[in-house]
């Protein structure tokens, strides 16, 4: 039997009846996974987040039903809710107001911040400290040139909270120790990125911190484009679901982005209605200066991940062979071929391509999820 | 080449003095058991296994000074966009950017010789590269970093004085990247990767 660990947050739907389903652990159980298509796994990594509705199931006879997606009944397919907040004349004490209600559903609980040291982030913490509320701080770090800017934020911010962890990322790049992965019910983009967030969870967990808030959706809602009268923002996919499942809940911590909250949402949807795209965020460091540490206001650096992604990459190339390895032998599936995978990594592995990068991080999230299930069984 | 040469000598001192040589230091670094140079003639990055690398003297104030900035960026004074629609009225220096983007694809060594050759029509970097980019598509902003750079070098009155180019490096990509620093500050409003890159190379 396949070692099952609690996903509340995926579900899914039976196509053909479009009952929904909290698992399909018993599914897989009988082999299903005989039949899931690691190629539509890839498919839908390439087609990204934003493009939800056009993923392929992975498996033939179910739909993942994840955060912020529907089932069309009529269609048969899949959905992004439209959750079109009301028109209002917002400000910042609006915000505030509603930070503020946020903020007290965790009354009581060891609250902690994801400490990145960028905007998004920084933004919380700031409202945090103008609130008064008590917080700690858990971030990986990195001494590489590219985020010198974020580790002087870092250790700036870092000087405020009851608690400050900062995890040497370098110990923890992406794609390395996925083979301790837990078993989960089907392949995640986010598995590759497993290694950080299990050290910071380990490091929630011996903190007693018990929920941790990410800036994750901070830019989309500080630096899309945001039409006067059209509601675009996919806040479903803020909160990483698997990461919470797979790795924060087993160590008693909630993952929650702050950015994903309602309240939150509706409030800057309406402070920002009619502005265009505002990728270095200049609005929001001007608008929340008050919050936000005088460097962050002032200047718009931000680091570049491409450097841990190749590293992380090279570093895990032997491992990553054996696992695609096993997930032939266990699958008998041609897609992992050795000859498709020495096809993919002939190509130049350092020239920051995210397209490549998707394609191989989709094949080794896939044959992962091969390998997890049925070696942890 | 006789008459070219009869040209030189017939300048002014003060402008025979301008064609002088951009000095060229190297910042070679080590990282990870590696370490990692410029070739001066080519502009390659070059490899060596090993840190066999020495921290280096830099002996010049104004290059000291500079690579300071892109150490500690928030030190520099923030910087804004503003764009001078004057200044996009300059035919001849029109040119004299297209050629620098054609040495360059051509020889890096040549394309340096020409910046060199400095002609001062610009009260500053800042300047000269809002004019570069008036004269260049936006497309190719991203490509056109190192004839920007000596754009700004050749045709900045202020550079001679508190001007650098770097070139950097962002591992382990390899990727590279030519920036001013001039009097402080990064004059191109537009270049948001700069400080990603790893100085190798200055030419000032």
């Amino acid at each position: 039997m396949i070692a099952r660990i609690p996903q509340p947050n995926l579900r899914f739907v039976v196509r053909a009846t479009g009952e929904v389903k909290d698992s399909i652990w018993d599914e897989l159980d009988a082999e299903y996974w005989r039949q899931a298509d690691p190629a539509h796994h890839e498919h839908n990594v390439i087609c990204g987040m934003l493009n939800r509705p056009d993923w392929l199931p992975i498996f033939p006879d179910h739909c993942a039903l994840v955060g912020g997606l529907r089932w069309n009944k009529d269609t048969g397919q899949m959905m992004e809710g439209d959750d079109r907040p009301q028109i209002f004349d917002f400000g910042i004490d609006d915000l505030l107001c509603s930070a503020s209600r946020f903020f007290e559903s965790f009354k009581g609980k060891h609250l902690g911040v994801q400490l990145s040291g960028g905007v998004d982030s920084s933004l919380i913490i700031g409202i945090l400290n103008h609130l008064n509320l008590p917080y700690s701080l858990v971030g990986m770090t990195t001494s590489r040139y590219e985020f010198r800017t974020e580790a002087f934020i870092q250790r700036k911010l870092g000087d405020e909270a009851k608690r400050t962890i900062l995890l040497n990322f370098e110990d923890y790049l992406p794609m390395t120790s996925i083979d301790s992965i837990p078993s989960h019910q089907q392949p995640d983009l986010s598995s590759c990125g497993y290694s950080s967030n299990a050290a910071m969870a380990e490091a929630c967990n011996v903190a007693g911190i018990e929920v941790l808030l990410t800036g994750n959706g901070g830019d989309v809602l500080l630096g899309t484009e945001v039409p006067h009268d059209s509601f675009n923002w996919r806040t479903g996919i803020f909160n990483d679901n698997w990461m919470q499942d797979v790795v924060y809940a087993p160590k008693g911590v909630e993952l929650l982005s702050f950015f994903a909250d309602r309240g939150i949402v509706e409030c800057i949807w309406n402070m920002r209605r009619g502005q265009a795209e505002d990728l270095s965020k200049i609005w929001a460091r001007k608008y929340f200066r008050e919050f936000l540490p005088a460097e962050l206001v002032n200047y718009t650096f931000k680091g570049d991940f491409w450097g841990l992604y190749i590293d992380g990459l090279i570093n895990n190339l032997s491992k990553l062979r054996k696992i695609h390895d096993q997930a032939l032998e266990i699958s008998l599936n041609p897609y992992f071929s050795e000859q498709n995978l020495d096809l993919i990594l002939s190509n130049d592995l350092l020239n920051c391509d995210q397209r490549l990068y998707q394609r191989i991080e989709s094949r080794i999230s896939a044959a992962i999820w091969f390998v997890t299930l049925l070696s942890k069984s | 080449m006789r008459l070219a040469l009869g040209c030189f000598l017939l300048r002014p001192d003060h402008l025979r003095r301008k064609q002088k040589r951009m000095k060229w230091s190297s910042l070679s670094f080590s990282q990870n058991d590696h370490s990692y140079y410029m070739c001066a003639w080519s502009g390659a990055l070059l490899e060596s296994s090993g840190s066999d690398h020495s921290p280096q003297l830099i002996p010049v104030q104004k290059l000291k000074k500079a690579l300071d900035f892109c150490h500690n960026p928030y030190l520099m004074p923030p910087s804004s966009i503003d764009s001078k629609e004057s200044l996009n009225r300059k035919p001849r220096e029109a040119r004299k950017a297209e050629r620098l983007i054609s040495l360059c694809r051509l020889n890096f060594f040549l394309a340096r010789q020409y910046a060199a050759l400095s002609t001062p029509i610009f009260p500053d970097s800042r300047d000269a590269i809002d004019f570069f980019h008036h004269s260049t598509p936006e497309k190719d902003r991203s490509s056109l970093c190192l004839p920007r750079s000596l754009f700004a070098a050749k045709t900045s009155q202020a550079f001679k004085d508190e001007g650098v180019i770097f070139i950097g490096t962002f591992l382990p990509s390899r990727h590279m990247h030519a920036w001013v620093i001039e009097d402080g500050e990064q004059p191109d409003p537009y270049d948001k990767i700069w400080h990603l890159y790893k100085p190798v190379a200055a030419m000032y």
